[in-house]
């Protein structure tokens, strides 16, 4: 009988994943471009910052995409803390350097856009050190796997530097209300309408859709690479890796 | 839910918990650090700002900007629709600095008006193209 828990075997998972990591990366890059083009070339330039608003199609992705992905691991970590399920270990452990491109892309890409709208490239503002914060978390989680040589040890001191710092999240979300920042306040996750033009909007909601199919399909083959270099001596592993042998 | 999984159920909500705690007390404390800039309300309530470096930050009045002769910078009104400050400036201004919109500019007190050393323009949260109406404007009349 199929049960949805049999994906949290390692073997089951490896086998059944497959293709979806390569779907999914492919995907998301074909929607990234079609946005990033589309918003790039096909939408009308901002009343007030003309054609810099454009920047918006690359930051937007990329800071939620460093937010969702921390959630995503903070979920992972909570699950492997409580129950000990090796996947979600492999998890927490994959999606972190995606978590950290995608935070210093919209770090960087914000910086961009600052120095000829705000006239500053930075600002110690509680939005901007709140995210710097969260990429400091994601290098430090991966120079932490790295530093303790037991896996298992590592795994349960990771869970809870990730547990700790998904604090950082509702801090970065609010920061803008909370406090007087430089930062503007939220287009769409504020509770109203959102305060961008449909044919502005469409375009960024694409780029969205884009950002998450690519996160999933790099994970998930990251994910795939980390179970057979963790998990080489498993019998199961030897077999499929025979197997690739064989056929080349 | 078996006991050795409850007791980490526990333990993980009780250390979120005071880290949490922790966390919001720090970030309360830090509060007036934390806060990039004061708004003109503020800034004339805490007189102890006299003497060094501040943040501003408001809106630009609409028709308060004066530019000086012989270059001598400009003058302009910030406002947060409470009080009203003037802000004297001389130096390269952003591309988004306009009457009736967002400024936050640092500086210090100098015979009753504000000599500041750095202007930012702060952005607001909408997006639209040329030629539409402001959907904001219309909600406020």
């Amino acid at each position: 009988m199929k049960q949805w828990y049999q994906w949290m075997a390692l073997e089951y998972f490896f086998k059944r994943s497959a293709p979806y990591g390569a779907y999914c990366l492919i995907g998301g890059m074909i929607v990234m471009v079609t946005a990033v083009l589309w918003g790039g070339f096909l939408t009308p330039p901002d009343v007030q910052q003309g054609e810099a608003y454009r920047m918006i199609y690359m930051h937007v992705p990329c800071a939620a995409g460093g937010m969702v992905v921390y959630a995503g691991i903070s979920i992972a970590a909570l699950i492997h803390w409580v129950w000990r399920i090796k996947l979600a270990d492999v998890c927490m452990t994959a999606f972190v350097p995606v978590g950290a491109v995608l935070t210093a892309l919209a770090l960087g890409s914000g910086s961009i856009w600052g120095r000829p709208m705000w006239g500053a490239w930075w600002v110690w503002d509680a939005r901007l050190t709140s995210c710097l914060i969260l990429l400091c978390l994601y290098l430090g989680l991966m120079a932490l796997r790295q530093s303790i040589s037991d896996g298992t040890q590592a795994a349960r001191v990771c869970a809870w530097v990730t547990l700790i710092g998904a604090l950082d999240l509702p801090i970065i979300h609010y920061s803008v209300n909370w406090w007087n920042t430089l930062h503007q306040p939220a287009t769409m996750l504020a509770f109203k309408a959102p305060s961008i033009d449909a044919s502005m909007l469409w375009p960024l909601l694409l780029s969205l859709f884009g950002m998450a199919l690519w996160c999933i399909g790099l994970g998930l083959i990251r994910m795939r690479t980390l179970i057979i270099m963790r998990y080489r001596h498993l019998s199961w592993v030897q077999r499929y890796l025979g197997g690739i042998d064989a056929a080349c | 839910m078996e006991s050795h999984r409850k007791r980490r159920v526990i333990t993980l909500i009780a250390v979120m918990l005071i880290c949490g705690l922790g966390g919001a007390m720090l970030l309360m404390a830090l509060r007036s650090h934390i806060e990039l800039y004061l708004t003109p309300t503020q800034l004339l309530a805490q007189q102890s700002h006299l003497n060094h470096t501040f943040r501003l930050g408001g809106f630009v009045v609409m028709d308060s900007v004066q530019v000086l002769p012989n270059q001598n910078g400009i003058v302009f009104q910030v406002s947060d629709l409470k009080h009203e400050v003037k802000v004297h400036y001389k130096g390269i201004l952003p591309a988004l600095f306009k009457p009736g919109k967002g400024v936050v500019l640092s500086g210090m007190w100098y015979h009753g008006q504000v000599e500041a050393s750095e202007v930012l323009a702060k952005h607001d949260e909408n997006y639209r193209p040329p030629g539409l109406i402001d959907p904001s404007k219309i909600k406020s009349r």
